[in-house]
């Protein structure tokens, strides 16, 4: 077990480097001066320059990508072109919104979608099965920033149950948890379909193995059957899949965060790119390649700890 | 040992416990949270701040915050009209163009102890334009400055090299105007990015959550008129739709709203300010590329383009054509086109340089309005045999192209859409059409020295009927070159409650917060 998770935390650092390289690369591709859009129209070509110079932004693209990295071992992200604030300040500060986001959506689906994938598979082609079946297969294709739009309109503008923007005053939880029921709404309800889509399909594969008819001709019941001894084995595949689609979660954040004008990480990172602010953006797009790996290492370790095979592959 | 262990019933209780009182919580603290509250105003922000420095600030974003916590020697006056008042200046005389004698009001005092706001502060806010050391962004707008004389400890006189009749319509009043304190500034590097240091305005900037909230509260050192509001609150909203949004949900007590909202608030619960806006939208044609090169088919295109029409079916009655790049509220501002719309000699033009089955395009940034503006002289350039190809792209690099001198790339551009904001003068509008400005702000690449010439003399012409034909004049030679299809100058629109007596420059860019009050 030890050396698959060397492994994977070696594999996890080769993805970090690459993506440090590829950033770099294709924000200096990008058409669009820092000078100028931080000094506007009246700055003169010499006050651009000094700009760049005291911003080191006239240095060559690897001097830049080899400051960045040895700033980054001391925990220094650079600083911000535009307010001349730290930007691990700036991260750190949206992170946990972004974060906490990402994470109740995705908790109220794995809430919500385990137990209706559970019911749909116990009850095949029932007319419960079909409900389940409908409602799921209507919410996985709605995009989480339509459903943003008439949330707000329905829960804030009209019936003013729920704030409409931002994310609550800091130290006050029942606030921020007020803040927080809308967008994470809207970021999970599409994964609610997914999941129980997922834990339906994987469970019913599962009750159809040796051991399960084992349980039975020994008078386990359904039931337990299922919840005891099935869903674990069925959750490996829902587990590694929601590895993989807490990065699409967190990008689908993003455009949640500006509908509902929450200061997370996707609306510092859309910020960033039309201003061409490039080290608040290698800031933020490396949290989140962080974040990325370490919620795929822990998807891997735990589909480990899950199913032995995967530990006797590695 | 002893475990606490929860049983399936107690964990469902409790569940629903945290359901209830989440649900509770959120209806009885949202339903107490709607308009103003006490003595607090909640208002939108276009940005967050970036940067308080009046020498090298960035936008409205800062100004709004700026003409709140500073104080200048006069202010923009709220209302219809351009117009200073006084501010920290017990009085000012305007008379001389090249000495302007002032007088400070005793006893206004700088936050964090920094004692009592004197004509040193002046003397050292406005020469600090010229400091390299600052890289002053605004250098221009103290350009004719020579020197402040200290008088006494609250009197001094601004002395000028030349006279700058901009000096009271787009210096003094606006942000460049603002007086800093030069002890915080001397012992904290001399540049302020977020942290103002010292301010001596009716509120002080008390608190600031980076992209989420700035708080001003009063500054107890202030000794002019007090601000109604204890309190005032700025949500940096990019999204104006957002905005408006969180307006009607009772978050925010005052947004600026997108022109297209306009008619459909029209005798709404709420209060409509609609003005106009120091903007200019117009189509530019890039001279240099061979597509554009004979002034023939650029005049036809002018002449095929019903400006009317697009404006018409882009904003309905909310926005006005414009005749030239000057804002009407300010002298210069024409009333007619020298060459309007004409279809007949739009044919006749293209026929007489010879082209037919002319392809074209007109690239613009993501703007909603724009997208049907080209739609709209997509069709009308097309019953002249034009055809145009509309390209929506990000701005940013839009403007990196037109200004890819070295890599050439502006050779490419062919005709674009283009907004610029101003300040309340015309010598700042016109600026941007100079030769100097040319692959630089001026895309057309149009450049005429005696245009240049007539610029600058404008901008030191005091005679303002004398001053307004010169400005007219600068705009039928642009039209003359054909480059150029003035087509809106736009507003800028806010929501408010009631009760609630709003101020803003005449433009409506700038809330005056500390002029709003509950009526």
């Amino acid at each position: 077990m030890i050396s698959y998770v060397l492994r994977q935390v070696g594999l996890s650092v080769g993805v970090l480097v690459s993506a440090i390289i590829i950033l770099f690369s294709l924000i200096y591709l990008v058409p669009g001066d820092p000078a100028t859009i931080a000094l506007g129209p009246r700055a003169s070509e010499q006050q651009k320059i000094v700009f760049r110079q005291s911003m080191g932004l006239d240095q060559p693209v690897p001097v830049q990508a080899f400051h960045f990295v040895s700033k980054l071992a001391t925990g220094d992200l650079g600083t911000d072109l535009l307010t001349r604030q730290p930007v691990l300040r700036l991260v750190g500060a949206a992170l946990p919104k972004t974060v906490t986001l990402a994470l109740t959506g995705l908790g109220w689906a794995l809430l919500l979608g385990v137990p209706m994938g559970c019911i749909s598979a116990m009850r095949p082609d029932s007319m419960t099965d079909r409900l389940i079946g409908l409602v799921s297969t209507s919410v996985v294709a709605l995009p989480s920033f339509l459903l943003a739009i008439y949330l707000l309109i329905a829960f804030a503008v009209t019936l003013r149950w729920l704030p409409a923007m931002g994310a609550g005053e800091p130290g006050d939880i029942g606030d921020q948890i007020q803040h927080l029921i809308l967008p994470a709404f809207a970021v999970g309800l599409g994964w609610v379909g997914y999941i129980a889509r997922l834990v339906r399909a994987s469970l019913l594969e599962t009750l159809q193995e040796n051991h399960v008819r084992t349980y039975r001709a020994f008078g386990v019941s359904d039931t337990r059957i299922a919840m005891r001894y099935a869903l674990p084995i069925a959750m490996i595949p829902v587990v590694a899949v929601i590895g993989v689609g807490l990065g699409n979660l967190l990008s689908g954040a993003v455009l949640v965060e500006v509908v509902f004008s929450r200061p997370g990480l996707g609306s510092l990172a859309h910020d960033a790119v039309t201003t061409r602010n490039s080290p608040v953006l290698v800031g933020t797009v490396l949290v989140t390649t962080l974040l990325y790996i370490a919620a795929n290492l822990s998807t891997d370790i735990l589909s480990a700890l899950l199913d032995p095979r995967l530990r006797k592959e590695a | 040992m002893k475990t606490s262990r929860f049983n399936r019933r107690q964990i469902l209780k409790s569940m629903s416990a945290a359901t209830l009182g989440v649900a509770g919580a959120s209806l009885l603290g949202k339903n107490s949270a709607f308009a103003i509250e006490g003595k607090t105003l909640k208002i939108w922000n276009d940005g967050d701040i970036r940067n308080l420095d009046p020498a090298t600030r960035g936008g409205w974003y800062d100004e709004t915050t700026m003409f709140a916590i500073f104080a200048g020697l006069v202010q923009f006056k709220s209302g219809d009209t351009w117009g200073w008042q006084l501010d920290a200046a017990e009085n000012i005389d305007d008379k001389d163009p090249l000495a302007i004698p002032f007088k400070l009001r005793p006893g206004m005092m700088w936050t964090n102890g920094y004692g009592e706001v004197t004509s040193e502060d002046v003397k050292y806010s406005y020469e600090r334009f010229a400091d390299p050391k600052v890289n002053a962004v605004y250098a221009s707008d103290w350009d004719a400055l020579d020197t402040v004389e200290i008088t006494d400890k609250y009197s001094g006189v601004i002395k000028l090299k030349k006279p700058f009749a901009p000096l009271f319509t787009s210096t003094l009043p606006h942000a460049s105007g603002l007086i800093v304190c030069k002890a915080a500034l001397e012992k904290n590097g001399g540049v302020i990015t977020t942290d103002p240091f010292a301010t001596s305005g009716p509120y002080q900037l008390s608190d600031w959550k980076p992209r989420e909230r700035i708080t001003l509260t009063r500054n107890p050192g202030w000794n002019g008129p007090k601000p109604y509001f204890d309190e005032i609150q700025l949500y940096p909203i990019a999204d104006k739709t957002a905005a408006e949004t969180a307006f009607d949900a009772g978050d925010l007590d005052v947004t600026s709203i997108n022109i297209s909202s306009v008619g459909q608030r029209k005798g709404g619960d709420a209060t409509l300010t609609v003005r106009p806006a120091l903007a200019y939208t117009w189509m530019g044609m890039n001279v240099e590329n061979p597509k554009l090169s004979d002034i023939r088919v650029r005049r036809a295109i002018q002449q095929a383009i019903n400006v009317p029409e697009v404006i018409s079916a882009t904003f309905g009655d909310a926005v006005e054509p414009a005749y030239g790049i000057i804002p009407p509220p300010l002298p210069g501002a024409r009333t007619k086109l020298l060459y309007p719309y004409n279809p007949a000699a739009a044919k006749a033009l293209l026929a007489e340089a010879g082209v037919s089955n002319l392809t074209i395009k007109v690239e613009f940034g993501t703007d909603a309005d724009l997208l049907v503006a080209g739609q709209v002289m997509q069709a009308q350039l097309a019953e002249v045999g034009i055809t145009l190809e509309v390209r929506q792209m990000d701005g940013a690099t839009l403007t990196a192209q037109q200004q890819d001198e070295k890599g050439g790339t502006w050779k490419d551009i062919e005709m674009f859409f283009i907004t610029f904001t101003t300040a309340p003068d015309p010598s700042w509008v016109t600026e941007w059409f100079k030769c100097d400005q040319v692959g630089v702000w001026n895309f057309q690449r149009t450049c005429d020295a005696s245009w240049d010439k007539e610029n600058d003399a404008a901008s030191e012409e005091f005679d303002e009927t004398k001053r307004a034909q010169m400005y007219v004049d600068l705009q039928d030679k642009l039209e003359e070159t054909g480059a150029y299809v003035f087509l809106y100058h736009g507003s800028n629109a806010w929501l408010s409650p009631k009760g609630l007596k709003g101020a803003w420059t005449p433009d409506g860019q700038w809330a005056l917060l500390r002029e709003m009050a509950l009526a």
